[in-house]
């Protein structure tokens, strides 16, 4: 695992998630399983939502998970668990193991990966790993105000959270990357229109929660008094983040499994 | 684990809350699956985690963890007062819970066969039996078959003094048949689309299912769509097989009718309802034959969304939702109750799991048995018959629908003649509901299982049941989805 590139989180240090593999991968070898690989995961995830001008829902979780897969003679099975002492990461192991010994040989699964090189671009932002539920609140209350002052109802989320993720394996192969997110979207209603606005960056410096909810008030005014128009065939002109959801609802489809099932 | 989640309960309320409760739940799933001969996915979890919530300066803040040391549950404490109070800079009023009494109850969803006592290997016969069996027919081009099992024990203790220790177990199984050709993709699923029947079960749901022995038809029928004449477009009598009618069930009544989203507050993801507050006692929703109960008792039958107690310490309850086609009910929290006259819950709060905070959702929302025959619904004259969702679309207030089915039949006085392809029906839930013309009876009834519904944010995916039998909706418009 380099000691350069991706900054190390406190919620699982390279030196943490090398100890758990190093306990799965000796699990796995007493088991008489040489090939073994573990994903490793830790994070916090933070969520300030409101509604009706109000808070009325603020929460934050911690988590974190050992995924392992065993391969043994062209066969594979994974177990996952979020137990990380000894005993739990032994019978993680102990399951992944008698799950893939139950397999019949896929001849056409891979071994596992071998180390390679990989990019680590900078993701992690202390400010929004340390962002506190009195910053979240005080910039929700700002935007809820400049939703209010236009005379609408404003509803939304902002979200702060931190995630780490190391992938090792009995190859060799030894990857860590940390990062943190922030994610703010918001609606304001008015009595017969409504407007929309989000945005999401790995900084939440980046973010501006009031000028989005300006930019939602702006959208609810404009559009107020629609009129019907009769169903039919017309041009339609989306904005960026329409065009985002529509393409993220094919992504699955890209897969290269969607054409060997065909 | 009770003490465990007694000492996150004293680490939150010496902190001079209001009120706190903390749910510390284990989990355990196993997910099998095949797909044309191989083995699909092979996989088991465990979790074990807390979640404490707590009341404080008139706001709600909540903090869930994996760490179940003394200094993680402390931290979590405190984490949720810091946030309950950071919610209480941005507040219009304070939070008040209706009433409730405290419990001391330890309860176990009955069981016949404990899923996690049959041997891999027996899971994967089954699943590759059926493969076999699926592929047999040449025409089909992929087959999918799935188990799934899941245990998951929750401990809620609360500042009342409740302490309830629920176990349940979750069975789902179901396969289905693909067939490609020409450019064309063809599906039938059995006994269900999205992973076949799933319910509150041991592993005696799989042997009930009859997997195996359903699995020829299912093959011929989606093999045979493809020389099946597309489903007519226009306005025709339509009849649903109990399946179909679940989901219309789930889309058209359940979302509505949380109260939160009638409230506003899911107006930013999941979206609205038209059953604004004024309806309620005044809308006619259906026909008078439309009955819909919203009933987590165990005495309603083994669904996703029966249990002994929510998860915020409330026994589970039936509340009529649809009495003789008038909307008389929503589902709340002890929040929301107040909001529609009542002075208690009804017993509907529910979280995916420990990491997560508790929301209004379905539990077994279902429309009860009629008294016709399946003759008399099937009746003289001319219909569409539907099975098994395909695909499903309704707006963000539960209004305006859209959905599509594997498989359809033209029927003629009372039988099936031609088979149709691409059928879809759409409508408004309101006139939907009033078209209502017959509904079979308790012998055609079925509780099924919908294990993925999602709402909120961050997203909870929930199981929720829907009992349904065969029923008739006179003059729907039929077949436009399709229409190019």
């Amino acid at each position: 695992m380099p000691a350069n590139g991706s900054p190390e989180s406190a919620l699982l240090t390279r030196a943490r998630a090398r100890e758990i593999f190093d306990a799965a991968a000796s699990a796995a070898q007493r088991l008489g399983v040489r090939d073994l690989e573990a994903m490793i995961g830790a994070g916090t995830h933070a969520l300030t939502r409101f509604a009706n001008n109000t808070i009325h829902q603020n929460v934050a979780e911690r988590s974190g998970y050992l995924s392992v897969r065993a391969l043994v003679d062209k066969r594979t099975a994974r177990a996952s668990t979020n137990r990380l002492d000894a005993e739990g990461i032994r019978r993680v192991v102990e399951e992944s193991v008698t799950l893939t010994r139950l397999q019949t040989p896929d001849p056409e699964l891979l071994p596992l990966a071998a180390p390679a090189g990989y990019s680590e671009p900078l993701r992690w932002f202390q400010p929004t790993a340390a962002m506190t539920p009195t910053g979240r609140a005080e910039a929700v209350r700002e935007a809820i105000r400049a939703v209010e002052s236009a005379s609408q109802t404003a509803a939304g989320i902002y979200s702060t959270g931190e995630s780490v993720l190391a992938l090792l394996n009995t190859n060799g192969v030894s990857a860590y990357h940390a990062e943190t997110m922030a994610r703010f979207s918001i609606t304001a209603m008015a009595p017969d229109s409504s407007g929309w606005a989000k945005n999401s960056s790995c900084n939440a410096a980046d973010l501006t929660p009031l000028d989005f909810a300006r930019t939602a008030a702006r959208k609810a005014a404009d559009s107020r008094k629609p009129g019907e128009i009769a169903p039919g065939r017309y041009t339609v002109v989306l904005e960026p983040s329409a065009v985002l959801d529509l393409v993220g609802q094919l992504f699955g489809d890209f897969s290269a499994t969607a054409q060997i099932s065909e | 684990m009770k003490d465990t989640a007694l000492n996150a309960l004293d680490a939150a309320v010496r902190r001079g809350i209001s009120y706190a409760d903390v749910r510390l739940i284990e989990t355990e799933d196993r997910n099998v699956s095949t797909k044309n001969g191989k083995i699909g996915q092979a996989s088991s979890s465990v979790s074990l985690g807390l979640g404490i919530r707590v009341l404080d300066r008139g706001s709600w803040g909540f903090a869930s963890t994996d760490e179940l040391s003394a200094a993680g549950i402390q931290a979590a404490a405190a984490l949720a007062v810091e946030i309950a109070r950071a919610s209480a800079l941005a507040k219009k009023h304070d939070v008040v819970l209706a009433p409730e009494q405290k419990y001391e109850v330890a309860w176990t969803s009955p069981i016949r066969i404990d899923p996690f006592s049959i041997p891999m290997d027996r899971n994967l016969d089954l699943l590759f039996s059926i493969d076999t069996e699926l592929r047999r027919n040449p025409g089909v081009t992929l087959a999918e078959a799935s188990l799934v099992f899941a245990k998951n024990r929750q401990v809620f203790v609360s500042s009342i003094g409740s302490l309830i220790d629920q176990t349940r177990y979750t069975t789902g199984a179901g396969f289905t048949a693909f067939s490609f050709r020409d450019g064309e993709i063809q599906k039938r699923s059995y006994p269900n689309s999205f992973g076949g029947q799933h319910q509150l079960k041991g592993y005696e749901l799989v042997d009930e299912l009859r997997l195996l022995e359903n699995a020829p038809r299912i093959a011929g029928e989606a093999v045979a769509l493809h020389s099946a004449d597309q489903c007519p477009e226009g306005t025709f009598d339509l009849i649903l097989d109990s399946s179909q009618l679940g989901l219309q069930i789930h889309e058209s009544v359940g979302h509505p009718i949380e109260l939160d989203r009638v409230l506003g507050t899911e107006a930013n993801y999941a979206g609205m309802s038209f059953l604004t507050l004024d309806k309620l006692d005044h809308l006619q929703y259906g026909s008078e034959i439309v009955n819909v109960v919203c009933d987590a008792r165990a005495e309603h039958g083994p669904g996703l969304g029966t249990f002994a107690f929510d998860d915020e310490g409330v026994p589970a309850q039936s509340t009529d939702i649809i009495r003789d086609g008038l909307f008389v009910g929503y589902m709340t929290s002890r929040e929301t109750a107040s909001a529609v006259g009542q002075k208690r819950s009804n017993g509907t709060m529910r979280a995916d799991g420990w990491a997560r905070i508790p929301l209004i959702r379905m539990t077994n929302v279902s429309l009860k048995p009629g008294r016709q025959s399946l003759d008399e619904v099937f009746g003289a004259g001319h219909a569409i018959y539907m099975e098994t969702n395909k695909s499903w679309s309704i707006d963000d207030k539960r209004y305006n629908f859209q959905f599509g089915c594997e498989i359809a039949w033209e029927i003629r006085n009372g039988k099936r003649t031609r088979m149709l392809k691409n059928p879809s029906y759409s409508g408004i839930s309101t006139e939907f509901w009033n078209a209502c013309a017959a509904i079979s009876g308790p012998e055609h009834w079925t509780l099924w299982g919908t294990p993925n519904c999602g709402k909120g944010q961050p997203e909870q995916v929930m199981g929720t049941g829907h009992g349904a039998s065969p029923s008739r909706f006179r003059q729907i418009k039929i077949g436009s989805a399709y229409a190019g």
